[in-house]
């Protein structure tokens, strides 16, 4: 199967909503995520049998700097892949609950910003990934505009847009030097492994590197625009953004950054580290305070890919499996939350959290599953959360035992803070009786979800065999030498 | 040279088609004449003209190039005039002449190679603009805009006149291959300098680059719209085309000096020109800045290219050239059927508008250097031959300037998605649609395929 499918996928289906005589879009765009997810799923399953199977894609594209439109996979791809197309698919559903004006472009523009996000993850090129990269910004960027809410979207927005545009600028800055050392101009992945770059010059690719994707990730100093974003924007934006376009950062990180530069990371990785173990840790006493359900899940959100960055420049196989099964599982716990704090908005109509409840009383199906998600969120053992911390825990007290203690109190306050909410939301006293259980396919999407969280608790080493091989290429040279 | 004569003649013939009352043959004459020219410099240029002309002019690569573009970039601009100037406008044919004239000069400029037609190009290329910027005689702002640009033109052109002297005075002569010869023997003397200095203030003039910028938003916000396209993109080309050529030539002669004089110019005119830019409402004068941020990144490209940089400097201006003729038609129908002006004026226009609203993003995420877009190349060129000829510096503030410049597109394109319906329908002609899709589809195709177009430039 060639790995294009993947992105012509999306992208044709997209061109279809937007150019069809007539509105088949909901239809259209539903199916086609479903289609991606099959094919993802047959993909994986051929990968598993021979890895041979999944063929890329390369044909010159600008030849005179020495650009090819250069597309391929490895177990590490297929992941992200696997995570970006779920994902898609849940935010598609979660989209048909609510009414969104000119639907059309909306569900055309959430199936570009899927092709681009796994044009990001099948790139073999770094300029085709750059161009990828940028891409995957400005449906966000339109859907964040065109159907946020409240107020403050537009400078929300743009502070959004433009943190991002800088950081990847001054990546583009360090791509166009890596890829113009040899005599001729080639981005081509393979290349790039293979240079010998100084110490000195290693340290800058590093600082440009790290900038873009701290703060798309986001990392601590560079977070302020995560919260705003993420509360603004419609409930399925803000689940592409916390499910997979958060992961695009942790992703670059662990193809370009580790390869290409291994001695300024094995130099200066503990500062991010740091960084990364801090921001955990602030996030969670912010996450404290919120009074905001969304809000406070997006910072739950930063501390958690805090965690996973610290965990992939502990520069460790170990690190970087937990860091991988992590992801796995903040794509969907993050999902679902973001899930969950959009069926309580359409109840009460706000994310305030004192003004629910006692729910539990009126939707046991619902509190139940919530539960569940929120189990898995904190890293309950058997759910999906418990495995990578652990494991990041570990990579990360063979580094720093200081940075350990930072992250690791920053996730216990994780476990106060979520308690604390779901407590006041789902327990207590409540005289509102008109409420009922949530509806049927609201149910089956949280079911699914719950499912995902426990059966990837129990068995969450299929992530680890499926990257074994990637994350041995990609550690095992430097380990070497 | 047939270039030239057969431009001419349309110029000639474009006034006379007023006289005799056949206006309407004007406009396709013109755009005739231009698909000619065009291949007329395609396929090279017929015949020998040294001994004609004494060798004032040369028609090397640079020169044709430079001539392809500004043609090429021209007949966006009369086609963006038919929708501008309705047909009953008095002395239509005579504007038509007076830029076909100014074309003509702008191909002087990139093709001298005699200090007098340096002059001589300046001049041919700026008295029809005076004329031009106050062509709206019954409008104060454009009277306003001609004079101010008279008056600073003129001064500009005082330079450029003292500085021709000076050098003349130093070597005896105006021919850059004689002053090479003289400067190797009797060595740099230092009139040469100060006349060289002299120049260069001329060109900044032109360029509107600082210290020199002051003319530049109020004449961009008086005069006619189509005026101020044309300023900001032909004038642009034909005026880096002359700088180019003036810095090849100066190059050898105490280049650090101009390098570190431009590298100011440079950075000083991106940092001014984007900072003000943010405070812009009104439309006009917002692009006029952003034309004067872009400047000084082209300037760039100048600096740590030198001569390799024309095909930089050419894709880069073409990519901003067709967005700005794009955004300025789109902001000239707005203004004439509404009457808005301002930024904030266009929010919704998406909403009864599509077409329109959708030229405006892709020429404002053009300017933006958003990939693929042709914009994002022309950035990328400009970055691209910083860092490889080592100024990374140079390419981080061109990248944080660029960075605070995209804030006022996204700003634009944020008021033209917004949800309200202030604007009404506006009534576009079939033959308006295409045009717009037609730079759009340029925009686009020049960012997913730079290499094609990039290899016609060289």
């Amino acid at each position: 199967m060639n790995i294009l499918i993947i992105i012509l996928l999306p992208f044709l289906s997209a061109l279809l909503i937007l150019l069809a005589g007539k509105d088949y879009s909901q239809r259209i765009a539903l199916i086609s995520a479903a289609a991606s997810v099959i094919a993802i799923g047959v993909m994986m399953a051929l990968f598993d049998k021979d890895a041979t199977t999944i063929t890329s894609i390369d044909l010159p594209w600008i030849k005179s700097m020495g650009v090819h439109f250069h597309l391929g996979a490895d177990g590490l791809s297929l992941l992200m892949i696997l995570i970006c197309n779920v994902v898609t698919l849940i935010s598609m559903y979660v989209s048909l609950g609510d009414t969104f004006s000119q639907h059309r472009l909306y569900f055309a523009l959430l199936l570009l910003m899927q092709t681009f996000m796994n044009g990001v993850f099948t790139a073999q090129d770094l300029f085709l990934y750059y161009i990828f990269w940028e891409l995957a910004l400005i449906p966000a960027y339109f859907l964040l505009l065109i159907w946020g809410k409240g107020k403050d979207v537009k400078p929300a927005t743009i502070k959004f847009f433009l943190f991002t545009l800088l950081g990847s600028l001054f990546m583009l800055v360090a791509i166009v030097w890596l890829g113009n050392i040899g005599s001729i101009a080639d981005f081509s992945l393979a290349t790039i492994y293979g240079l010998e770059i100084g110490t000195q010059e290693q340290l800058f690719v590093y600082g440009a590197f790290m900038l873009a994707y701290g703060i798309k990730t986001p990392l601590f100093p560079f977070h302020s625009w995560l919260p705003d974003t993420y509360t603004l924007a419609p409930a399925p934006v803000t689940i592409m953004l916390s499910g997979v376009m958060s992961k695009m950062a942790l992703y670059s990180i662990i193809r370009f950054v580790l390869p290409v530069v291994p001695d300024a990371v094995e130099q200066y990785g503990i500062y991010v580290v740091y960084l990364a173990t801090i921001g955990v840790m602030y996030a969670s006493v912010i996450a404290l305070t919120q009074k905001d359900l969304k809000r406070m899940f997006a910072y739950v959100s930063i501390a958690h890919v805090g965690l996973i960055a610290a965990g992939i420049l502990t520069y460790s196989v170990l690190g970087i499996q937990g860091s991988l099964i992590q992801m796995a599982a903040h794509a969907i716990n993050t999902v679902g939350l973001f899930f969950i704090a959009q069926i309580l908005f359409r109840l009460k109509g706000n994310f305030d959290i004192n003004c629910f409840g006692g729910l539990r009383q009126y939707m046991p199906v619902f509190a139940g599953l919530y539960m569940v998600i929120m189990f898995g969120s904190i890293g309950v053992p058997l759910t999906n959360g418990f495995v990578g911390e652990f494991i990041i825990f570990t990579s990360l007290y063979r580094l720093d035992v200081f940075a350990a203690l930072i992250a690791g109190s920053g996730i216990i306050l994780g476990a106060v803070y979520m308690l604390t909410s779901y407590q006041k939301i789902m327990l207590g006293p409540d005289t509102d009786t008109t409420l009922t259980d949530i509806t049927n396919s609201d149910k089956t999407l949280l079911y699914c979800i719950a499912c995902i969280v426990i059966i990837t608790g129990l068995y969450p080493s299929w992530i680890t065999s499926l990257c074994d091989v990637s994350v041995q290429n990609i550690i095992h040279p430097y380990l070497q030498k | 040279m047939n270039t030239i004569i057969l431009l001419a003649v349309t110029g000639i013939f474009s006034m006379f088609s007023g006289i005799f009352r056949q206006k309407q043959l004007a406009l396709p004459a013109i755009l005739i004449a231009f698909i000619l020219a065009l291949g007329m410099l395609t396929f090279g240029w017929i015949g020998n003209y040294d001994d004609i002309l004494n060798n004032m002019l040369i028609f090397d690569n640079l020169a044709i190039n430079f001539s392809l573009v500004i043609i090429f970039i021209s007949i966006f601009i009369f086609i963006m005039s038919q929708y501008y100037y309705s047909d009953d406008i008095e002395h239509l044919t005579d504007l038509f002449a007076l830029f076909v004239f100014s074309i003509i000069g702008g191909i002087l400029l990139v093709s001298f190679q005699n200090l007098t037609m340096l002059f001589l190009g300046t001049e041919i290329l700026s008295i029809p603009l005076y004329i031009l910027a106050a062509s709206n005689r019954r409008n104060l702002a454009s009277n306003e805009a001609g004079l101010k640009y008279y008056l600073m033109g003129s001064f500009a052109t005082c330079f450029l006149l003292l500085g021709i002297t000076l050098i003349y005075g130093a070597y005896g002569s105006f021919d850059l291959t004689d002053i090479h010869t003289a400067l190797a023997t009797q060595g740099i003397s230092s009139l040469f300098l100060t006349g060289v200095v002299l120049i260069l203030c001329s060109f900044i003039f032109k360029l509107s680059a600082v210290p020199f910028h002051f003319w530049a938003p109020d004449v961009y916000h008086g005069a006619p719209t189509v005026l101020t396209a044309f300023v900001s993109t032909v004038v642009k080309v034909a005026v880096m085309g002359a700088l180019l050529r003036f810095m090849a030539f100066i190059g050898n002669y105490n280049s650090e000096k101009w390098v570190i004089l431009f590298m100011l110019v440079s950075v000083a005119t991106m940092i001014f020109g984007t900072i003000v830019s943010i405070k812009q409402k009104n439309f006009k004068r917002l692009l006029a800045y952003s034309g004067m941020a872009n400047v000084g990144f082209v300037l760039i490209a100048i600096l740590t290219a030198g001569e390799g940089s024309s095909g930089y400097i050419l894709y880069n201006l073409t990519a901003y050239s067709i967005a700005s003729i794009l955004a300025f038609t789109i902001y000239s129908t707005i203004k004439s059927q509404t009457g808005i002006d301002t930024i904030k004026g266009i929010s919704g226009l998406v909403t009864h508008n599509k077409l329109l609203a959708t030229g405006l993003l892709v020429s404002m995420l053009s300017f933006a250097g958003i990939p693929p877009l042709a914009g994002f190349f022309g950035k990328y060129f400009i970055i691209f031959s910083a860092v490889k000829a080592g100024d990374t510096w140079l390419a981080v503030i061109a990248i944080l300037t660029s960075v605070v410049a995209a804030y006022n597109y996204l700003r634009i394109s944020a008021y033209v998605v917004n949800d309200n319906n202030s604007i009404p329908v506006l009534k576009i002609t079939t033959r308006y649609r295409i045009f717009i899709i037609l730079c759009i589809a340029l925009i686009i195709g020049g960012g997913i395929l730079p290499d094609q177009l990039f290899g016609l430039l060289h």
